[in-house]
């Protein structure tokens, strides 16, 4: 039963992410449409010319994406209750679970920051990961000895989906500062605000992803029996880790501000895909069974 | 003034160029770059190092997928990247870094939090971006005044100074704070120490075999042996494996110290060393006896080997003088025709390297006869082996990495504030207030500046706020 209200629960909110990705889309696609269509003297809303302000396509868009967090939030909670574990135990547990990250930090950089327009790249990496979960076998598995740290385990992996979710957003921040260098493009916040939305979510990827990594040796100690062991996850996220640290010290350089460490940010969310999917490629004492 | 000496300019440049964010910058990507390199190339397997043909078997497999490359990738290190002279330079660069900037931030960031001036540089408050102008018609050390009681209520600690007919005051909060990035820093450079540490006092030993009901000196220097009183395994009904474990006497220079039991995930610990439970196998208990019926060995031989390309697990023993050695083989999983019967073993004695003779295998109980030696396979057991570490530095990492983690929180969330304010009369008789904030780190939203203004403005009535003063950069 649970497994079933997991599947509903999944296919709920992979719709409603769709929906409110597409409803951001035309929101923007409306603000760029609209003098044009003015000039041509169509009727527009004048709501639809002022980007700064909340539109009714982009206030159902965040409603969506709201629904969405809360059915992903519910598949993995079905998921624990059936299973008596966090849900971390596998690809497909992990990848709803990254989503479910994904989602949660945009909403709150969207609100703290008023900035919706992050879904435009925060809500495609949620909605792949999910399309990406549907195709994976979502059977429940029993953990395996070395996995049955309980708690540990479960407070380690919570680490990497927030850090995972903060650096989706930074990642978003960082593709529409680009987009935005010369403060040209009337349906994006000026780029100083882009900059400072991709350094928060930073600040907040950083630290959790160090203690990801921290919780994670100690884990490994008491399974492995050392601390450190150059496993291909634990090194992609300690590379991971290392290009935030760049990008930390690039933005308080002359001339790496802006542009430059904008490419650190998408750098950085590329080494933790790789981090993310490195099991397929490199097996490794990560590998899920 | 006498020019600097040539050794003194090398030194200050070589410290310029050591304590520079661009060095920073790039011994991180440089670090990045190398272990992404170490996760995308397959690495060898750390217990080939010091084994000459096992390396080379190795290496022949990765010829088939990098081809004419992989000697020359191989010269460069790149398939043990973790154990590579560029990776150990970079990380002694970075811990030299790591240092030097330490040292060189210390006395600056120590006197900031103890004896910021009151009056700071007069271009702080002409930058408008961090700077808000009000005005009163309050004399300047009566406006300090009240906007000294507006901070001493929001608990800031404020000090003022007077400067002829101008007025100054610093009010600052959680100056502490500003230890946050050095002690991410210290923290990051006391983890490297702590990997040092480990490495030169510590020690391990990957494979310490024990059969059931045998016991085993650790050697080591530790005068530390262990008995393996009994081993046991559980299964989910799919048969997948659910838990295993050890039970254990520990003897300390032959006195016994206690009894334990190792399990995955919760390792023995004795005096600083750590046992955990790493793999398991059958062993076979053998008894060898010489011609003359004297036995020269008996005792389980763990079979915890494999022959390159076989799956028939192996041990051996070691005869006393010159009657050589024997290797035990099991039965195999696999289908190799030459695997041993299940329930039965193999014996090879070898002498001087060279195989003297092997019977066909040997059932439970029956004696068999190799050039003059008899051997019993007298029944089966099981071995259990051992992850053994010492690691002193492990402790100084972790708690290392808590502080750094511990700084980056204060350096990231509990930013210091600190707002100057300056308060200086007008011809006209009124005082113009400008408070400025340092925030280096978010230039869009001005360290609440905004906020504070808003409460002082109130505070001292400003005549001005809707006319020119509001945004600071007005009286240009
Ligand atoms: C992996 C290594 C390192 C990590 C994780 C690290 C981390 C950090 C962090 C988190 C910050 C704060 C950035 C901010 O406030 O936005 C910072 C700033 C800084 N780091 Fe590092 N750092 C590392 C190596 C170094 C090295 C080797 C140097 C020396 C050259 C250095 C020099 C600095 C300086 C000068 C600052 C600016 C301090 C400030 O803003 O007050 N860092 N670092």
């Amino acid at each position: 039963m649970p497994e079933q209200l997991s599947q509903f629960s999944l296919t709920v909110a992979l719709a409603t992410l769709t929906i409110s990705l597409g409803l951001y889309v035309l929101n923007i696609a409306g603000i760029r449409l609209a003098p044009a269509l003015m000039r041509l003297s169509v009727p527009v809303s004048p709501q639809l010319v002022a980007s700064g302000s909340l539109t009714t396509a982009e206030r159902y868009a965040t409603l969506l994406a709201t629904n969405s967090f809360l059915f992903l939030s519910a598949a993995l909670v079905a998921r624990a209750v059936a299973s008596h574990h966090a849900p971390f135990a596998s690809m497909f547990e992990f990848s709803l679970a990254f989503s479910w990250g994904a989602v949660a930090l945009f909403l709150c950089f969207a609100w703290r920051y008023q900035a919706r327009i992050l879904a435009l790249f925060v809500l495609p990496v949620a909605l792949g990961l999910l399309v990406y979960a549907s195709t994976l076998p979502g059977d429940l598995k029993p953990l395996v000895p070395a996995l049955q740290n309980d708690l540990l385990l479960s407070v380690h992996v919570a680490c990497a989906v927030i850090a995972y979710g903060a650096f989706t957003v930074a990642f978003a921040a960082g593709v529409l500062c680009l987009l935005q260098y010369r403060d040209n493009v009337n349906w994006l916040p000026p780029h100083l605000k882009l900059d400072d939305i991709g350094y928060r979510a930073v600040m907040v990827g950083f630290p959790v992803l160090a203690l990801t990594i921290l919780l994670g040796s100690v884990w490994a100690e008491t399974a492995w029996g050392t601390y450190w062991s150059w496993d291909p996850k634990e090194t992609a996220s300690l590379a991971t880790w290392l290009i935030y640290g760049g990008y930390l010290h690039a933005r308080v350089m002359r001339g790496w501000r802006g542009q430059r460490s904008a490419l650190l940010l998408i750098g950085g969310f590329a080494a933790t895909l790789f981090t993310y999917y490195g099991n397929l490629f490199f097996g490794g004492m990560h590998g899920y069974a | 003034m006498t020019a600097p000496t040539w050794p003194a300019t090398v030194v200050r440049h070589l410290w310029r160029g050591l304590i520079s964010l661009k060095l920073a910058l790039a011994i991180i990507l440089a670090l990045a770059i190398l272990t992404v390199a170490g996760t995308s190339i397959e690495q060898m397997p750390p217990s080939l190092a010091s084994n000459h043909i096992a390396r080379v078997q190795w290496l022949a497999s990765a010829h088939e997928r990098y081809g004419p490359l992989t000697s020359f990738m191989d010269r460069l290190s790149l398939f043990d990247i973790f154990h590579s002279f560029a990776l150990r330079l970079l990380l002694a660069l970075l811990a030299v870094s790591l240092a030097a900037c330490t040292i060189h931030r210390w006395p600056r960031v120590w006197s900031s939090v103890f004896h910021t001036p009151v009056r700071p540089d007069d271009a702080l408050f002409e930058d408008s971006r961090h700077v808000v102008l009000l005005t009163t018609s309050l004399p300047p050390v009566a406006t300090i005044e009240q906007i000294n009681r507006q901070f001493s209520a929001m608990r800031f600690r404020v000090r003022t100074a007077n400067e002829e007919a101008t007025a100054f005051m610093l009010g600052e909060r959680r100056r502490f704070s500003q230890l946050g990035t050095l002690a991410v820093h210290a923290g990051l450079l006391l983890v490297l120490a702590g990997v040092l540490v480990g490495r030169i006092w510590g020690f391990q030993n990957p494979a310490f075999i024990i059969s059931e009901g045998d016991s085993s000196q650790l050697g080591l220097g530790t005068g530390i042996a262990v008995r393996l009183n009994q081993f046991s395994d559980q299964y989910y009904p799919d048969g997948r494996p659910r838990d295993f474990q050890s039970n254990v006497t520990v003897f300390d220079n032959g006195r016994e110290a206690g009894v334990g039991t190792i399990r995955v995930n919760t390792p023995l610990r004795y005096k600083g060393v750590a046992f955990h439970q790493s793999f398991w196998g059958e062993s076979a208990i053998v008894s060898i006896a010489d011609p003359g019926g004297i036995t020269v060995f008996q005792g389980s031989v763990p079979l915890a080997w494999h022959e390159p390309g076989s799956e028939s697990p192996l041990g051996s023993v070691q005869l006393p003088g010159d009657l050589g050695t024997v290797s035990v083989i099991g039965p195999g999983s696999g289908t190799e025709p030459a695997s041993v019967p299940a329930g039965e073993i193999r014996i090879e004695l070898y002498r001087n390297g060279q195989l003297v003779d092997a019977p066909s295998s040997l059932a439970q109980g029956q004696p068999a006869e190799v050039a003059g030696l008899t051997f019993t396979f007298l029944r089966e057991s099981r071995y259990v082996g051992f992850k053994v570490v010492k690691d002193p530095g492990m402790l100084i990492v972790w708690i290392a990495a808590g502080l750094m983690i511990l700084g980056l929180v204060v350096a990231f969330f509990l930013p210091p504030q600190r707002f100057w304010v300056r308060c200086a009369p007008r011809l006209d008789g009124i005082t113009e207030v400008r408070i400025a904030v340092q925030s280096r780190r978010h230039p869009s939203l001005n360290g609440g500046l905004t906020g504070i203004s808003k409460t002082v403005a109130i505070a001292l009535g400003d005549i001005g706020s809707s006319g020119d003063g509001r945004n600071g950069s007005a009286h240009a």
